[in-house]
C-alpha cells in the first residue's frame, strides 16, 4: 500500500466553538492506482487530502490519525522533514487550479522554479524537463514563454498537471481538477491524465463531487458525507452495487457519461451542522429508508472484498436499490 | 515526414532583439492609453536631463556674486542679455540657479520617493502576510506615525541634526510610509489567500520565498503609483522647508530661491522673472507625478474610466 490514511480527525477553529471537518477517515491508496473521494460541498474531502500535505488554514487543527506514506509515518514529521517529501513525493494539483499559477511569471519560468529550487536541477536541466513536461501534457513547449492569462482555462490545467508531474512523485493529489472546465475538455484533460497516470505508472487521490467523473477515472471510490466515510471500494463495485442509500441518491442524482434516459433524482436536504453533529447515522434525516436503529453509530458492512459500507440496512441493500431508482422515493424526505 | 532535429530554434540574439521590442512595447502603453501621463512622463523626463547636464547648462555659477564691467554689483538685472532670467538682489544668476535647483528638487524628490515606497512596501508586505501580534505592532506604529504633524516635525527634525536636504529626505521617510505600507497590506492579505499563493505552499515553498518572489510583484505595481505621489510631496516639502528658511545654506534649490526671492522682497519691486520660474517649475514636476500615477492608475484600475 503507497498510502494509508487511518482514523484521520481535523478540526477547525470557528468562533462558536470546534467544527469537527473530517472525522475518523480511513482509506488507503494502493501504489499505481487512482482513488476517488467523492462528496458534496463541506462533506471534508478536500479536508482530508490536504491533511496529507499539511498545507492547511491557519484554523484547521490536527487532531489524530496517522497517514504512512511508503512506509514512512508522516505526522510525527517536522515543518522542515515535511518540506523534503512535499513535491518531491506528493504533488497537489489544487482546487480552482485555474488560479494556482502566479500571474506575474511566465509559466515556464514557474515550473523551473519548482525544478531547480525543489528538484536542485541547473537552469538548462529544468528547461529541457519543462519542454518535456508540457509535451506530456499536450501542449506546444513554445507556450512556456506565455503568462498564465494568455492560456485558456483547459490549458491552464494541463499546465497545473505539468506541474504536478514536474518532480515525478509517487503520489499526485489532484482536488477538483476538472471541475471549473466545461464537459468537452473535461473529457479531454481526464484522458491525457489517465493516460499519463497508466505511462508513469502515478498513484492519484482525485477529490471530486461529480461521482460520473469517478466513475470514468478511478480505480477505487471513497464516499464521504459530513466528515465520515459511508462507503468505500473498488469503483465497479461500489457504483454497480451501492450498498449505503448516499451513494444510491448520489449515482441517480448525476446524468452518466454513457447516456441512458433515466430520471434524475435530487437528494433532498443538506448536510447536517457539524458544530453539533446528530447522532448515529448522519445521513438519515435525509435517508428515505431511515428507521430507528439509525439513531446509533452505523456498523461496518463488508458488502465484498475490499467494498465497505457504514449503514444498518446494508444487509437489504440489493431492495433498497429496487426502491431508491424510483425518482418519488427521494420526494419529500428531508420535511424538517 | 518532420524531424525533430530539422526544427530552427530562434538565435539568442533575435531573443534579444524580440524581447527589447517587447519591453519598448510595455514602456509605449502608458501613452498610447492616456496622453495626460505621457505629459508627465515628458515633463519629468525633460526635468531629469536638464538635472544630468546642469553643469553645461548654466551660464554662471549659481552661488556667485556678480559684477559689471564699473566693478559695480550687478543686482536686480531684468532678464535678458547676458542674464537669461535677470539677476537676484544679490546679484546672482536666476536662470543658473533655477537649473542647479532642478538638481536638488529631483535629489530630494526621488531619493525620498524610494525611501518612502521601500519602507512602505517592505513593512505593508511583512504586517500582511504574516499577519497576527506582527502586523498589530507594526500598523499601530503606522497610527503613530500617521499622527505626526508632518511640516513641524521635519522643522524639529532639521533643527536637531541641523539643515540639510537630506533631513527632509529622512523626515518624509520617516512619516508618509504609512500610507503606502497600509494599501500594499491590504493588497498582500487578499493575495495570500489565492490559489497560486496556496500552491507555492504545498510545492514546499518557504515563507519568504513566497512572500519576495510570488507576491511582491504582485504589489509593485502599487508601490510604483505611491512612488510617483510621493516625489510630488517630498519635492513640495523641501521647497517649504527651503522657504521656511530650514533648508541647507550650501546647496540651490527652488525653495530657497523663493525664499531669497521674499526676504528680498522681490514682489515688491515687481521682479516677476525670479520668483514665478522657480514656483513653476516645483508646479510642473508635482503635477507630471500626479500625471504619472494617473496613468497607472488607469492601468490598475481599469473600472475607474467608466
Amino acid at each position: 500500500m503507497l498510502l494509508e490514511v487511518r482514523d484521520l480527525v481535523i478540526d477547525y477553529r470557528a468562533t462558536r466553538g470546534r467544527v469537527r471537518a473530517v472525522d475518523g477517515v480511513s482509506f488507503d491508496v494502493p501504489a499505481g492506482a487512482v482513488v476517488g473521494v467523492v462528496g458534496e460541498s463541506g462533506c471534508g474531502k478536500t479536508t482530508a487530502v490536504r491533511a496529507i500535505t499539511r498545507v492547511m488554514p491557519s484554523s484547521a487543527v490536527f487532531a489524530s490519525g496517522s497517514i504512512t506514506l511508503d512506509g514512512i509515518d508522516l505526522v510525527p514529521l517536522s515543518e522542515r522533514e515535511m518540506k523534503k517529501y512535499l513535491w518531491r513525493d506528493i504533488a497537489y494539483v489544487p482546487q480552482s487550479a485555474m488560479n494556482a499559477l502566479d500571474p506575474v511569471w511566465r509559466v515556464g519560468r514557474q515550473i523551473e522554479e519548482v525544478l531547480v529550487d525543489r528538484g536542485g536541477m541547473d537552469r538548462k536541466a529544468a528547461r529541457t524537463r519543462a519542454e518535456e513536461l508540457f509535451a506530456m501534457v499536450g501542449l506546444e513547449s513554445k507556450r512556456l514563454g506565455d503568462y498564465p492569462h494568455q492560456f485558456s482555462g483547459g490549458m491552464r490545467q494541463r499546465a497545473s498537471i505539468a506541474l504536478g508531474l514536474a518532480l515525478s512523485p509517487k503520489l499526485v493529489i489532484a482536488d477538483e481538477p476538472v471541475t471549473a472546465l466545461d464537459v468537452v475538455i473535461q473529457r479531454q484533460v481526464l484522458d491525457t491524465f489517465t493516460e499519463l497516470q497508466k505511462q508513469l505508472n502515478l498513484s492519484v487521490i482525485l477529490v471530486t463531487h461529480d461521482i460520473s467523473v469517478v466513475a470514468y477515472v478511478c480505480d477505487y471510490v471513497v464516499v464521504m458525507y459530513a466528515g465520515k466515510v459511508i462507503e468505500s471500494g473498488p469503483v465497479a463495485e461500489v457504483l454497480d452495487n451501492p450498498a449505503h442509500p448516499y451513494t444510491m441518491g448520489l449515482y441517480n442524482a448525476f446524468p452518466e457519461l454513457g447516456g441512458g434516459d433515466r430520471e434524475l433524482s435530487p437528494i433532498e436536504g443538506s448536510p447536517p451542522d457539524l458544530l453539533d453533529p446528530p447522532k448515529g447515522c448522519r445521513f438519515r434525516a435525509r435517508c428515505p429508508f431511515a428507521i430507528e436503529a439509525c439513531v446509533s453509530d452505523p456498523p461496518e458492512h463488508q458488502v465484498s472484498a475490499g467494498h465497505l459500507a457504514y449503514c444498518h440496512r446494508a444487509l437489504e441493500a440489493g431492495a433498497l436499490r429496487e426502491t431508491a431508482i424510483k425518482t418519488a422515493t427521494w420526494v419529500g424526505v428531508a420535511s424538517e | 515526414m518532420q524531424h525533430a532535429d530539422t526544427i530552427v530554434l530562434p538565435s539568442r540574439s533575435a531573443q534579444l532583439g524580440a524581447g527589447i521590442i517587447r519591453w519598448f512595447k510595455r514602456a509605449t502603453a502608458i501613452p498610447r492609453r492616456d496622453p495626460f501621463a505621457f505629459i508627465g512622463l515628458l515633463i519629468f523626463f525633460a526635468f531629469v536631463l536638464i538635472a544630468i547636464f546642469a553643469n553645461s547648462l548654466i551660464t554662471h555659477d549659481p552661488r556667485e556674486i556678480l559684477f559689471d564691467e564699473n566693478f559695480d554689483l550687478a543686482r536686480n538685472l531684468p532678464p535678458g542679455g547676458e542674464h537669461i532670467l535677470g539677476t537676484t538682489f544679490s546679484g546672482r544668476d536666476i536662470y543658473s540657479q533655477l537649473i542647479m535647483g532642478t538638481r536638488g528638487a529631483l535629489l530630494v524628490g526621488v531619493t525620498a520617493a524610494l525611501s518612502v515606497v521601500t519602507i512602505g512596501t517592505v513593512i505593508g508586505l511583512i504586517s500582511g502576510y504574516f499577519g497576527g501580534l506582527t502586523d498589530t505592532l507594526l500598523m499601530r506604529l503606522a497610527d503613530i506615525a500617521l499622527g505626526v504633524p508632518f511640516l513641524p516635525f521635519v522643522i524639529v527634525l532639521a533643527a536637531f541634526l541641523g539643515p540639510s536636504e537630506w533631513n527632509v529626505v529622512f523626515g518624509i521617510a520617516l512619516l508618509l510610509w504609512p500610507q503606502s505600507a497600509r494599501v500594499i497590506r491590504a493588497q498582500v492579505m487578499s493575495l495570500r489567500e489565492r490559489a497560486f499563493v496556496e500552491a507555492a505552499r504545498v510545492t514546499g515553498a518557504g515563507s519568504w520565498r513566497i512572500l519576495f518572489v510570488h507576491i511582491t510583484p504582485n504589489v509593485l505595481s502599487l508601490s510604483f503609483l505611491y512612488a510617483s505621489i510621493a516625489v510630488g510631496w517630498a519635492i513640495l516639502t523641501e521647497a517649504a522647508i527651503s522657504f521656511l528658511g530650514f533648508g541647507p545654506s550650501d546647496s540651490v534649490t527652488w525653495g530657497q530661491m523663493l525664499q531669497d526671492a521674499y526676504a528680498s522682497q522681490a514682489l515688491g519691486r515687481g521682479q516677476y522673472y525670479w520668483f514665478i520660474p522657480p514656483g513653476l517649475c516645483i508646479i510642473a514636476i508635482v503635477v507630471a507625478g500626479f500625471l504619472i500615477s494617473r496613468g497607472y492608475e488607469e492601468i490598475l484600475f481599469p473600472k475607474l474610466k467608466d
